[in-house]
């Protein structure tokens, strides 16, 4: 048997495919952002002195990191309009890949916290920095600087979790390479375009980010 | 005497039952410098930091420059002072530790400079300009863009000792200062505690470089057993050796 190969009917709908990357790019980043604001508050809770806040961040990291990421995005789009919380798909979306990337952050940023010696906070303390100066200016940008590698990893990871968009039909790449794919019947080129577009865009993105941790790592 | 800049009345510090020293008495005038010598467990670092207030204590006061730092008396209860008044009382004294504890993410100028900026509230070119004044002052002038992971050891530390008297304490506070250094790193740290002992700096040193202690202390204190055994000048300490156990642990240094 012979299969013929028509690549130019799926390049011809090109654009289409990156626009899905570029949205899904923009779900991965906007979830990474508000993952980390959400991380950081959790890290924090979870090293904190109060056992109540402690318990907090354990339970949501138990919770979330034990839940598929299908059925987060199927409760946000599904079940929170019946909590009388309507949001657009994309902010649906967003809404769950952000509590599942902030589980992750949590930990992240807890074990970054963590690796900085006490010794060097208590330097801080000896020349009359208060608890938040302290943050701010030592176990911040410390931390930062030992999670950052971790951060870029994950976002290419989250990026590629933005292909379970297509299930709640966002345009993202997945979803128009399946668009496609029912218009010409063109099943190997759409998918094989499609899966070398994100081997690319991975990529890329990993020797981008490898470039900036240099940069920091240099400073 | 009345006017002991640093004052220690019957401290006591345990850690859960373990007791590190109780009933410690120790007076520190200005311009002094005293040396703290013991064995190895005898809480001389504890005793450091319950000076620096990084360490609670359970007994006893605590007075810099004639005000208890640490606990207060409220309703003849003990009470801890509120954290935003302790980080005030640190600022009497300077802490340099055995293992520098430098801000890795900084150079030697942010290092010294940041406590000016944040604490002493001056505005950042001032405070630069302070910091590398300091900075050359331990020798360091012409390494203030450097980073702690380029600078040895003796360099760390003196961009440690840069930092701690940069806030301008009353007292200087140092932790075995040297003991984290190569050996051919030690003399250029000394040297510069040597210098800011003449210049008539107030520091309380625990060290285990006898000879150092014997050539720059007016006042050597013995820790052992969980209290301070004894008391003196370096000549009392270190020639007449009037305890056995003084003499035990001095006889462990070949000098
Ligand atoms: N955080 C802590 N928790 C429990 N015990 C401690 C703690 N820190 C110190 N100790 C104990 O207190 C005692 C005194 O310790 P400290 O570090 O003050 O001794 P040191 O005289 O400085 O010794 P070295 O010469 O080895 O530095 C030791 O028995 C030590 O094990
Ligand atoms: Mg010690």
């Amino acid at each position: 048997m012979r299969y013929f190969w028509n690549f130019n009917i799926v390049f011809a709908q090109i654009n289409l495919l990156l626009d899905g990357l570029l949205l899904g790019f923009l779900l991965a980043l906007a979830s990474l952002m508000i993952g980390m604001a959400l991380g950081l508050f959790m890290a924090l809770a979870a090293i904190s002195k109060h056992p109540l806040l402690r318990g907090i961040a354990r339970f949501y990291v138990t919770l979330l990191r034990n839940t598929p990421l299908l059925v987060l995005i199927f409760i946000a789009y599904f079940g929170l309009p019946d909590l009388h919380i309507r949001l657009g798909k994309s902010e649906s979306f967003i809404f769950a890949l952000s509590l599942y990337a902030g589980a992750y952050m949590t930990e992240v940023f807890r074990a970054g916290l963590e690796a900085i010696p006490t010794g060097i906070l208590e330097a801080g303390q000896a020349i009359g920095l208060t608890p938040l100066q302290i943050f701010w200016n030592i176990q911040l940008p410390i931390m930062f600087k030992n999670v950052l590698p971790s951060l870029g990893n994950y976002l290419i990871s989250l990026f590629k979790d933005t292909s379970l968009a297509a299930s709640i039909t966002i345009p993202e790449l997945t979803y128009n390479a399946k668009k496609i794919n029912t218009l010409t019947f063109r099943v190997f080129e759409v998918w094989l375009i499609t899966a070398a577009l994100y081997v690319i865009a991975c990529y890329l993105m990993a020797f981008i980010l490898r470039r900036i941790e240099r940069r920091f790592a240099i400073q | 005497m009345e006017d002991s800049l640093l004052r220690i009345r019957r401290l006591g510090k345990w850690f859960g039952s373990l007791k590190v020293f109780e009933g410690v008495d120790l007076d520190v005038n200005a311009g002094e410098v005293v040396s703290i010598i013991g064995a190895s467990g005898s809480g001389k670092t504890t005793l450091l930091r319950c000076i620096n207030l990084l360490e609670t204590f359970q007994a006893g006061s605590i007075l810099l420059d004639g005000n208890p730092v640490g606990y207060h008396e409220e309703n003849s209860k003990r009470k801890r002072f509120p954290e935003r008044i302790i980080a005030r009382q640190r600022l009497l004294t300077g802490m340099v530790f055995q293992q520098f504890n430098l801000f890795p993410h900084m150079t030697a100028l942010g290092n010294v400079s940041l406590g000016l900026r944040k604490v002493k509230k001056l505005p950042r070119a001032e405070a630069e300009k302070e910091a590398s004044r300091w900075l050359e002052r331990v020798g360091l002038g012409d390494r203030t863009h450097s980073r702690p992971s380029q600078l040895s050891g003796g360099q760390q530390q003196r961009v440690a000792i840069a930092r701690a008297i940069a806030m301008n304490p009353k007292i200087l506070l140092f932790d075995e200062p040297t003991s984290a250094l190569d050996p051919e790193l030690v003399g250029e740290v000394l040297n510069v505690i040597k210098q800011l002992a003449a210049d008539g700096a107030t520091m309380l040193i625990v060290t285990h470089e006898m000879r150092f202690a014997y050539e720059v202390s007016d006042k050597v204190v013995f820790m052992d057993n969980g209290k301070i055994a004894s008391m003196g000048t370096p000549t009392e300490i270190f020639e007449e050796r009037k305890s056995d156990r003084l003499k035990e642990f001095l006889s462990t240094f070949n000098n």
